[in-house]
């Protein structure tokens, strides 16, 4: 079957979320399946300050009838339906490529970056979000370091359309683009490219992809696995 | 007090050393092989000044060990200057470093190399600009053809510390402040410290004795800070000094199109997929004929037939027939394993002409940048075995002296792979005597058996590396590597590379020469009954050699010699090829069970000194039995399949 017609299901089925539950869905998915925790007492729940003003009873319950959660037991333990699971996962997923996208297409500043990418998040349609991942290169990290979880178009790879952020490792010979980000979590491997240079905002000339990336920075010439290179996320540079 | 030389790898910094203490520390083209530190005096003012030769760093942030001893020394509190050698093409870099290095507060001189370079790619510096931009001394220099140096002499022991900030975002300003109120009693240069401790270097690297109470408070100022962004805060903090770098290059740096050379189109070829290749075997043949004609040909014939063969041992063996009584004695110092007569002999006559050749061959390779482009081309087939690029290098200089390659593995960056290599060299990488001495033995033999003899060696060499990486824990290190320009060599440059190469062979190699000649003739001077101990050891070797090698049992003394020396070995298979007494399948076998057969004890003393004794140990007790069931399947399948070889 196809799998459009699945997802647009359900979505449909739970089409009355409303914003808030969204964002509480996230924190309960955040709290649970990153945290590795099938369920937990609702009092342990980091709820954070975003949620601090609105009705939580209300919410809960809300999100209890509509089977998206369960609660459980006398210390009222929160789980997420499988249902609910889908659904809060693509939550998180519009949020962190909106943050993404704000970042390094829209080159947002720090202090606007939350605000914007939580209204954006929204606003973001199953279709939209793909062409958003694709627009993307579709990375794996928000700029905080939090995996972004991977949607069909992470998996199927289209490229629907042209992406405006690529790892280095898919640009092709003797083009010029700029760093965008670098996704790696390994502080050594983040040191030594900044040590030779590398860092958002440098310009790189992609001299050769064989035998390993030959880059040029300025007058230097640098040999890189590619490896590293699936890590540096770049745009193009004008005219390119 | 001291003068500090720092700067990136390959910008000129020893040759800059060399011009001003007037002598030559290890000029290499390969990033990263300045390891060990030098220092000399220069003449300032009358007064002798110490100056020390540092490690490349690319930044004060750093990742291998010897960068670390670089940041090391310039923190140490009797640096009275840093003499900051900077390649003129790569102002972007250089600057980053400056900027860092004015955050320590000690006076600096900034050296301007290689701006003939410069000028052939189009860039024009402002010098007088950038000097007054940066409150320092801005010296442009030609150091190989010592332009600059004398103007660079007048600036050393100056006390002009640069006078340039780098703003961070506020947030970082403050958590700077706090941490050097913190550090202010610790350490002479608090503000570097505070920087490089909020960019992730654990305080314990950076400061001694540190309470844990404080080390505790310091750790919550950085993560206090780093919640403020989202990004790491190396990152942040290094996009500051890159602008603040940016905005000084739009200032003092103007380019223009640069000038295309000859130099260039081969560069490219370098490492093309199917001309690198080839200019890969025509550099190894080039190489091997001139060690081998030059070397192995007509100077090892000059040394060991004439200046050893009818002068110096003529007259060693007379002098000590006439005075020394004993005849144990002779026997250690003439005998057929005498000091004089074999050790000293092998090391003089033999070898010192094969490593003279060799390394004046490396020499070019080096200071032409070859060897980088080489390490980039062997990335590829190295990943396979969890080593990267880099270690061509010593795989490289192996086939040279299997015991300097060792020494060199120490450029590799994780001990992981340096052991794979390590492996991997004393397994079957053979040293330059050695081929050498098996091509000739190839004479004997078909095609199809040279084939043979090496096809085995390096699917086992590859085997064996494979093996070792999935055993051995830890990660591989990542690869990036700056290729360096192609550059002709200097003569003078190449020559007392040379020379000081072959001052070290002659401190390391002769005590060890002599020591296992001396361990051999004992072995064969004392005497058990009617036999001498190397005798015993013969007899106990026999079942293996020629029950599962089907080698003669003569062929024992040659596996045993083949420890002494790894050229030792195979050149006693020669003498009984050339006597007519092994068949082909047999010089087959003996030349693959040599080569993958225990190191020379140079070298394996060299793993002692490097690895220690267990891993040494670990490796003979593989290495020894592994290369005795590779020649036993192979006798067994040439024999019983009739190969004709």
């Amino acid at each position: 079957m196809d799998q459009k017609k699945v997802r647009s299901k359900l979505v449909k089925s739970v089409v009355s979320i409303a914003f808030d539950e969204e964002e509480l869905l996230e924190v309960l998915w955040v709290n649970l399946i990153e945290g590795n925790k099938l369920k937990c007492p609702l009092e342990s729940i980091d709820i954070g300050p975003e949620l601090e003003h609105f009705d939580l009873e209300t919410a809960l319950d809300s999100l209890v009838q509509k089977k998206v959660i369960t609660l459980s037991g006398e210390d009222k333990e929160v789980a997420l339906t499988p249902e609910g699971q889908h659904l809060a996962e693509q939550a998180v997923r519009r949020h962190r490529l909106s943050e993404r996208l704000f970042k390094d297409v829209l080159q947002a500043r720090q202090e606007e970056l939350e605000g914007a990418s939580c209204k954006f998040e929204h606003i973001l349609t199953p279709g939209i979000e793909e062409n958003v991942c694709t627009l993307l290169g579709h990375p794996t990290h928000c700029p905080h370091g939090r995996s972004i979880p991977s949607g069909h178009c992470c998996r199927d790879r289209r490229f629907q359309t042209e992406s405006a952020i690529l790892p280095l490792s898919q640009i092709s010979e003797s083009k010029e683009i700029e760093v965008a980000y670098i996704s790696t979590r390994q502080p050594k491997r983040l040191n030594k490219l900044l040590s030779f240079g590398i860092l958002p905002g440098t310009r790189i000339k992609l001299e050769k992809k064989s035998p390993a990336l030959i880059l040029k920075l300025d007058e230097t010439i640098l040999a890189l696995d590619k490896l590293i290179a699936k890590e540096i996320f770049c745009r193009r540079v004008n005219g390119e | 007090m001291r003068i500090a030389l720092v700067g990136n790898a390959n910008v000129g910094k020893s040759v800059i050393f060399g011009r001003l203490t007037g002598r030559y520390a290890n000029v290499s083209n390969y990033p990263g092989t300045t390891v060990e530190i030098t220092s000399g005096t220069c003449e300032i003012n009358r007064t002798k000044t110490e100056i020390v030769d540092t490690p490349g760093i690319k930044s004060l942030l750093t990742a291998s060990e010897d960068e670390r001893v670089a940041r090391q020394i310039i923190f140490e509190s009797d640096i009275a200057q840093i003499v900051h050698v900077a390649d003129s093409k790569n102002l972007r870099q250089t600057l980053h470093l400056v900027l860092q290095l004015a955050e320590t507060g000690i006076p600096q001189v900034l050296v301007l190399n290689m701006m003939d370079e410069a000028e052939n790619a189009g860039i024009t510096i402002a010098v007088n600009r950038l000097s007054l931009i940066l409150g320092l001394s801005v010296i442009p220099t030609i150091a190989v053809k010592g332009e600059g140096i004398d103007l660079l002499r007048k600036h050393l022991q100056e006390n002009k510390k640069p006078d340039v900030r780098v703003p961070h975002p506020t947030a970082i300003e403050n958590g700077l402040e706090s941490l050097v109120n913190i550090l202010a009693n610790l350490s002479p240069h608090p503000r570097a410290i505070a920087s490089l401790i909020l960019m992730g270097e654990p305080v314990s690297n950076l400061v001694k004795d540190i309470s844990p109470e404080l080390e505790e408070k310091i750790k919550q100022i950085v993560s206090d800070v780093a919640q403020n962004f989202a990004d790491p805060l190396s990152l942040v903090m290094t996009r500051s000094y890159a602008e603040k770098g940016q905005q000084i290059m739009d200032m003092v740096q103007t380019k223009s199109e640069g000038r295309k050379s000859v130099i260039d189109l081969v560069d490219a070829a370098t490492v093309h997929p199917f001309f690198g290749l080839i200019i890969f075997f025509g550099i190894l043949a080039l190489v091997f004929a001139f060690v081998g004609y030059l070397g192995a040909g007509i100077l090892v014939d000059l040394m060991e037939t004439y200046v050893f063969g009818e002068l110096i041992n003529p007259w060693a063996t007379d002098i000590v027939e006439e005075y020394i009584p004993f005849a144990p004695v002779r026997e250690l110092l003439v005998g057929e394993y005498g000091m004089i007569t074999v050790g000293f002999t092998y090391a003089i006559a033999i070898v010192l002409p094969l490593v003279t050749t060799f390394f004046l061959a490396f020499a070019i390779l080096e200071d032409s940048g070859y060897l980088p482009r080489l390490a980039l081309m062997g990335n590829r087939l190295l990943s396979r075995v969890g080593l990267h690029g880099k270690a061509v290098l010593p795989l490289v200089l192996g086939t040279g002296c299997g015991t300097m390659a060792t020494m060199s593995t120490r450029i590799l960056e994780t001990r992981r792979e340096r052991i794979i290599a390590t492996l991997m060299l004393a397994l079957g990488v053979p040293c330059s005597a050695q081929l050498g001495v098996i091509i000739g033995l190839m004479m004997y033999v078909s095609p199809l058996g040279t084939i043979i003899v090496f096809g085995v060696v390096v699917s086992q060499l590859l085997l064996v590396a494979f093996l070792a990486n999935m055993v051995l824990p830890g990660e591989r290190s990542d690869f990036i590597l700056e290729i360096p320009p192609l550059r002709m060599p200097k003569l003078k440059n190449l020559l007392m590379k040379t020379w000081i190469r072959i001052e070290w062979f002659l401190g390391e190699a002769i005590p060890l020469f002599l020591l296992g000649t001396f361990l051999v003739s004992i072995a064969s001077l004392l005497k058990i009954g009617s036999k001498s101990l190397l005798d015993y050891v013969v007899t106990l070797a026999e079942p293996i050699v020629v029950g599962l090698l089907g080698l003669p049992e003569d062929a024992a003394i040659a596996l045993i010699l083949g420890f002494l020396r790894r050229d030792y070995g195979v050149a006693g298979l020669f003498d009984m090829a050339r006597a007519g007494e092994l068949s082909n399948t047999q010089m087959v076998v003996g030349s693959v069970v040599l080569t993958l057969f225990v190191p020379c004890i140079a070298s394996f003393f060299m793993i002692i000194k490097e690895y220690g004794p267990k891993v040494a140990v670990g490796m003979i007790a593989f290495i020894t039995p592994f290369a005795i069931i590779v020649g036993t399947i192979l006798n067994l399948i040439l024999t019983v399949l009739g190969v004709p070889i």
